[in-house]
């Protein structure tokens, strides 16, 4: 996506996995498979993490760019 | 349902319960030789700075939950390898149009409330405080089970496929999330 020209941010549920394949950005959460935006309901940790994405997307310079929030499940 | 399905849903109920499982089960992987063609590290990764302020920008959302349209053909589940393709999403489409097709992660969280794996809702209030330009009229949904010999095909032809279709839409930025 980035060739073709899209700046792009991910998510990442497995901090080991990110830091081999080193995608562009990247906002770790630590929550279990299946909940990369936190909680059904929590419309909070939703938002967190897709403003966190934004902010990545303002600030970051370099691929590897990283943000690691320690949000409680 | 097959006795295979059931014990891949079991597995990927263990696998939400207990993180640790995911950890070893990463830990014993070298994911970046499985990708065909893939260098990975800094030096490699391909970089698209910002053109404009993401306040200006259309937003797309990328996931890997297996949504898809209740019209479209559902992803492969009976092949233990996977399906490497991919199911647009309008931008606008309503929650009683989706579904979900994945086996092989806990999707209840996800059933219950798709903004859990597909935060469209967020995105187009994003939209309407003026957070982001506006919301891509095409989303992108994968399912994130593939395996093997269609890891090639998903990093030769369907990832450069599905970027045109998001860049062609109009789409300017991309986020992505695993499920």
């Amino acid at each position: 996506m980035e060739r073709e020209g899209l700046a792009t941010a991910s998510v990442s549920i497995v901090k080991e996995i990110t830091a081999e394949l080193c995608p562009p950005r990247a906002v770790f959460v630590p929550w279990p498979l299946g909940h990369p935006f936190g909680k059904a309901g929590n419309l909070e940790q939703q938002r967190a993490v897709l403003y966190d994405m934004i902010e990545l997307l303002k600030t970051a310079e370099a691929p590897g760019a990283l943000i690691e929030r320690d949000h409680p499940w | 349902m097959s006795l295979r399905r059931w014990k891949d849903r079991m597995v990927a109920r263990l696998l939400t319960r207990y993180p640790g499982l995911v950890k070893r089960w990463a830990g014993g992987r070298d994911f970046s030789a499985e990708m065909a063609g893939w260098r990975a590290g800094p030096a490699f990764t391909p970089w698209t700075p910002l053109a404009k302020p993401v306040r200006e920008c259309r937003v797309a959302l990328v996931t890997t939950g297996g949504v898809h349209l209740k019209s479209q053909e559902p992803f492969d589940m009976e092949n233990p390898d996977g399906d490497p393709t991919f199911r647009e999403i309008p931008g606008g489409a309503a929650r009683e149009a989706l579904t979900i097709t994945h086996d092989y992660y806990d999707h209840r969280g996800a059933d219950a409330d798709l903004n859990v794996v597909f935060p469209h809702e967020r995105l187009a209030e994003m939209a309407a405080e003026g957070v982001i330009g506006g919301v891509s009229p095409v989303h992108l949904s994968f399912m994130g089970h593939i395996d093997k010999d269609l890891v090639e095909r998903l990093v030769a032809e369907t990832a450069p496929a599905a970027a045109r279709r998001l860049r062609e839409a109009g789409a300017e930025v991309a986020l992505l999330a695993p499920a």
